[in-house]
């Protein structure tokens, strides 16, 4: 966005034709295979999270006292936890549980932070002093730390947990956004804006909001994962989502006290965990070095 | 310097004001009375507003803020309600061992991730690169609890080689006491290590383009010396700010390894204090996690201003 206003238009008929951004952002991206495999990796797992009675084998919440603890066969893949319950249906079911709390999380936090970012770089002055503090204050509370306090004061849910966890990485929003607001403020095309007698919000929002959006996808992106594996760790100390609702956090800590006979039932929801996590980091690289403006031109 | 630091010092007690701010509207202006809660739904109207009047909750908020703030700033923390002892005396006995297994997993990670990052950086495209990141990528994506029930069963279960929980100080017995903390040190410390490497690599890579490092290798210096004397000066300088959120990322990890691995300390404290409904302890934990977490980025950003001139004038 910065690279091309900065090339003199004498030197312009000298360069190679120009591809179109698009092009060259999924061409960069998809140029690594592993990021090719982490992508198709997220697909599958919204379609797992969106299709998961059709792939659950079981009723991930029937509870079969008679056949519980099994260990892994072919009628049970995973075998079943201490209730009976079949643990490949409940980790399928617990994908929606991830990526609900994942999206919305960053959805809440983004549209929060964003705000309070474009406001207090718009404006400036001392309002920009208090909220950056207060951004300040929250960032020196560990983001588990704050959400556990959060938690604790709404009680468990999913609804809670999202609002605890959206709470906790708001400022890192609103950091980048006015960061970003600042740089973009004393563009010509801004003031130009103000000139024109437009109001403050029109202004900020046409003029300012668009020019800020590429650093804030990738840490969306980056953001995913991170929610995810905060969620988990809620629902490990059993102060995320209740039960008989199926994190993958819940089901490593309930499998815990049967790590020697049934190491399964703890290990076998981290690992996908470490995978749906693993996959939305790699994208969000990737995002981000084919966003990446200095980077241009040198694939 | 002298008014840099005076400067990050009024700002850091600034921060901790508004934390406190942030943990009296957690504890206060949230749905659910915590009283009540307390107390369990079989309490009486009167002992509700017994203990109500004894917490001083029954006075406006503002002037409860007040009094909490002033006996905070008294060194004052309140009474724990289930353990039925001052806050004070239940933090001097858990934050020791949260430092113990904190700081040196902090070590380990600065000791063992800095250099992994340069070497990535150094030999970019090997396959020792490649290792390195993949690794690293790894250790970011992976949930500590689950880490430490990993090592738990391989190592404590199968192996047998160290125990599956507990927490010896190490002025009581060293060697009982190592053999039970190096599980937990080493785990704590995967994360922050795994995202040091990367910060470290990239911060590298950056600063290997630059035009300075060219002279320098122009001017026929040896690659060590190019790498060593020049590029890592550089690159060190936004490792060594994003220290600060290592450590509160590391303080968040230490609840979790705290609660796997049975140490009593002050991540446990706070989930064991939550489900007893102890607020006053809850609160207190939040306050001082939070302080030492503004103060170690206070030392970071003063060793920066030592190392990096151009920082004391912005």
């Amino acid at each position: 966005m910065t690279t091309e206003s900065s090339i003199a238009p004498a030197a312009l008929h000298e360069l190679p034709p120009q591809t179109s951004s698009t092009h060259r952002f999924f061409r960069v991206l998809l140029a690594r295979k592993i990021v090719v495999i982490a992508l198709f990796i997220l697909i599958a797992t919204i379609l797992v999270a969106i299709f998961a009675p059709l792939f659950a084998p079981y009723n991930p919440y029937k509870q079969d006292l008679s056949n519980s603890l099994v260990q892994p066969s072919s009628t049970h893949l995973l075998g079943t936890d201490m209730l009976g319950r079949d643990v490949l249906s409940r980790i399928i079911f617990g994908t929606r549980i991830s990526l609900i709390v994942g999206f919305v999380v960053v959805i809440i936090a983004g549209v929060l932070g964003m705000s309070i970012g474009l406001v207090s770089g718009y404006f400036g002055g001392w309002l920009d002093s208090v909220l950056m503090r207060f951004m300040d204050a929250v960032i020196a509370i560990p983001m588990i730390v704050l959400a556990m306090a959060i938690g604790a004061v709404l009680g468990g849910g999913i609804v809670n947990v999202i609002i605890a966890l959206g709470v906790a990485i708001v400022p890192a929003y609103a950091r980048l956004m006015r960061g970003q607001v600042l740089s973009v403020k004393q563009a010509d095309f801004v003031i130009a804006g103000t000139l024109t007698g437009i109001s403050n919000l029109r202004n900020m929002l046409v003029h300012v909001l668009p020019n800020c959006i590429s650093p804030l996808i990738v840490l969306i992106t980056m953001n995913l994962g991170m929610a995810i594996l905060a969620e988990a760790g809620l629902s490990f100390l059993g102060l995320g989502i209740v039960p008989p609702g199926a994190s993958w956090g819940s089901m490593v800590n309930d499998g815990y006290r049967y790590l020697l006979t049934n190491p399964v039932l703890s290990l076998a929801p981290g690992v996908a965990i470490v995978i749906v996590v693993l996959a939305f980091n790699i994208v969000g690289d990737a995002i981000r070095d084919a966003l990446d403006p200095r980077l241009r031109g040198t694939e | 310097m002298l008014t840099f630091i005076v400067r990050r010092i009024l700002q850091t007690l600034f921060i901790l004001f508004f934390v406190s701010i942030i943990v009296f509207m957690i504890m206060h202006l949230l749905p659910g009375d915590p009283v009540s809660i307390m107390l369990g739904d079989y309490a009486s109207q009167e002992e509700i507003e017994n203990l109500r009047q004894e917490l001083g909750l029954d006075k406006p908020l503002p002037i409860q803020y007040m009094n909490w703030v002033t006996n905070v700033l008294r060194g004052d923390l309140g009474n724990s309600i289930a353990y039925n002892q001052s806050v004070n005396a239940l933090i001097q006995q858990r934050l020791p061992i949260s430092f113990h297994i904190g700081l040196l997993s902090f070590l380990l990670a600065i000791m063992i991730g800095v250099p992994a990052g340069i070497i990535a950086a150094v030999k970019r495209g090997s396959w020792v690169d490649s290792l390195i990141t993949v690794t690293a990528n790894m250790g970011m994506a992976v949930p500590v609890f689950w880490l430490g029930i990993l090592g738990v069963y391989l190592f404590s279960l199968k192996l047998g080689w160290l125990p599956v929980q507990g927490y010896t100080s190490p002025f009581d017995d060293f060697w009982r006491s190592m053999h039970q903390s190096i599980m937990p040190i080493v785990l704590l410390s995967l994360g922050s290590l795994a995202s040091l490497a990367r910060q470290t690599r990239s911060s590298m890579l950056e600063v290997i383009r630059q035009d300075y490092i060219r002279t320098a290798r122009a001017k026929g210096l040896s690659e060590r010396k190019v790498v060593l004397g020049h590029a890592l000066r550089n690159a060190l300088i936004p490792v060594i700010t994003l220290l600060g959120m290592g450590l509160a990322h590391l303080v968040g990890g230490s609840v979790f390894i705290e609660q796997v691995f049975n140490i009593p300390g002050m991540g446990r404290l706070m989930v064991q204090s939550i489900f007893g409904k102890d607020y006053i302890v809850v609160q207190s934990v939040v306050l001082i996690v939070a302080s030492v977490v503004a103060f170690g980025n206070l030392a970071v950003d003063i060793a920066y201003g030592f190392i990096d001139p151009r920082i004391r004038y912005k």
